[in-house]
């Protein structure tokens, strides 16, 4: 059984096909929980029986029918420290953040793991975060809360042109070796192929009061969240990023929140949007790794529609199409001109930022881009 | 530090139950400690607002050890974390 399974296996509460015994597949098993980001999850079902005041929408987990070595135990136990650690660290930026949007009279809406950590998880620590996600009506808002933010002393960065990426980032350290960043989006989604599939104005008219987070923290509904997951891993799909588990979850969870009406909104809402290739492709995922039965019209539903939509959503992984479909999305030749620039020529921070800090040169950088470039068309 | 006494959390101070331990996290440093599950219950109940005479009660009708055990290993735990910042004495 792969570590992949397994881990999905225990997150469901389900019975792996069988115990860990030897020490370094243990340790691959927390490696790979790392790479998913789900050691918090595992952690809390590998401790047992959830009370039932904190069981989640798929329900308290059985006992494991095996002992498993401690030092995996407790290897999964410090990192859960770790995670939870990292949790407050980002629920006081998000409290800071959400402060200083009130002040400046802005409104957001929390995106991804920020805000489903807060209502959808049992435990705000058991959804990995490596950030603070925000939507903003417009560039214009974004901007203005980068200012606020740039005042209280965050570092602003853009990470790329603003037809590659509708965001901008902003960093802050913590204590002396912790920085903690904030994405300013004013697209749900980051690329031209789906930027302009959601309007503000629907997003916010579903949005949901996030009170844990204070009493102006508002995120995305279950139905739209549930789209934003599953149009953010197309994304990932293109540019080369595997499923990981930490998404497929969230989807995971989300449908197992859902009414029938909830279904039937989130059919109606991804075919009208051209997303219903998109989004059953992530139903699908997610039912692959953790069993979720999706009902059985809303599949057949999402799957006719799916065939009828320009977007091919079995060639997600496929780069050049997703290049080529991104390209076409952009409704004229000078905006594709300037894509198309911005894809060629980055800035040195955004190039930077793939390659690790050690490379030199825009030059050295720009070298690594083309040589990457190449692979991916030979493929 | 006397029983009597109350202690309380600090603004700048979080914390997160994970099972039966608590994580700490200091924001103004960026450091984080764990509480195993006695400590963990202890910070439990100065979170709400008990004095250090009521987390002694609390604890003894909770577990089996002598009032004067617990006393100890209370104001132990409460010196440690007030030496660190995590609580604060109220005056």
């Amino acid at each position: 059984m792969a570590p992949r399974t397994w881990l999905a296996a225990v997150i469901i509460g389900g019975r792996p096909a069988r115990p860990v015994s030897a020490a370094p597949e243990a340790s691959d098993l927390l490696a790979a929980a790392r790479e998913e980001g789900v050691v918090a999850l595992v952690d809390w079902r590998l401790r047992g029986p959830a009370p039932a005041s904190a069981a989640s929408p798929t329900g308290c987990a059985a006992p494991l029918p095996f002992a498993l070595p401690s030092e995996l135990r407790d290897a999964f136990a410090a990192a859960a420290r770790e995670e939870a650690m990292r949790s407050m660290l980002l629920e006081a930026v998000s409290r800071q953040v959400l402060d200083l949007l009130s002040g400046a009279g802005l409104q957001a809406l929390l995106l991804k793991g920020t805000a489903l950590a807060h209502w959808a998880y049992a435990d705000p620590h058991l959804r990995h975060c490596s950030d603070v996600d925000l939507l903003l009506p417009s560039r214009a808002a974004a901007e203005q809360l980068a200012g606020v933010l740039a005042a209280a002393g965050f570092e602003r960065s853009q990470p790329s042109g603003e037809l590659v990426a509708y965001e901008l980032m902003c960093t802050r350290q913590v204590g002396t070796a912790i920085t903690v960043e904030v994405d300013i989006h004013w697209r749900l989604a980051n690329s031209p192929l789906f930027a302009d599939r959601f309007t503000w104005d629907e997003l916010w008219a579903a949005s949901i009061p996030l009170p844990a987070l204070g009493a102006n923290a508002r995120g995305l509904g279950p139905v739209p969240a549930c789209l934003h997951a599953c149009v953010h891993r197309a994304l990932n799909r293109s540019i080369g990023v595997p499923d990981k588990l930490k998404w497929l979850y969230d989807v995971e969870l989300l449908a197992a929140l859902f009414t029938p009406g909830d279904w039937q909104r989130l059919q109606i809402m991804a075919v009208e949007k051209g997303l219903a290739g998109v989004l059953w492709s992530g139903l699908q995922a997610a039912s692959q790794s953790f069993g979720q039965r999706l009902p059985p019209e809303v599949a057949a539903a999402l799957q006719e529609a799916g065939r009828r939509e320009r977007l091919d959503a079995t060639r997600l992984a496929d780069w050049r199409y997703m290049q080529c479909q991104t390209f076409l999305a952009l409704p004229d030749a000078g905006l594709r001109l300037r894509w198309l620039w911005q894809r060629l020529f980055p800035s040195r921070d955004y190039m930077q930022a793939l390659d690790g800090a050690s490379s030199p040169s825009y030059a050295g950088l720009f070298k690594k881009r083309l040589r990457r470039l190449q692979q991916r068309l030979r493929r | 530090m006397r029983l009597s006494d109350r202690v309380n959390i600090p603004m700048q101070v979080m914390a997160r139950q994970v099972g039966d331990e608590t994580v700490i996290l200091d924001l103004a440093s960026g450091t984080y400690y764990g509480l195993d599950p006695v400590g963990a219950r202890i910070w439990q109940l100065i979170a709400q607002g008990r004095t250090l005479a009521q987390v002694c009660e609390a604890m003894l009708a909770e577990y089996e050890v002598t009032a004067a055990d617990i006393e100890r290993d209370l104001m132990a735990l409460v010196q440690t974390l007030l030496d660190k910042n995590l609580l604060a004495a109220e005056a």
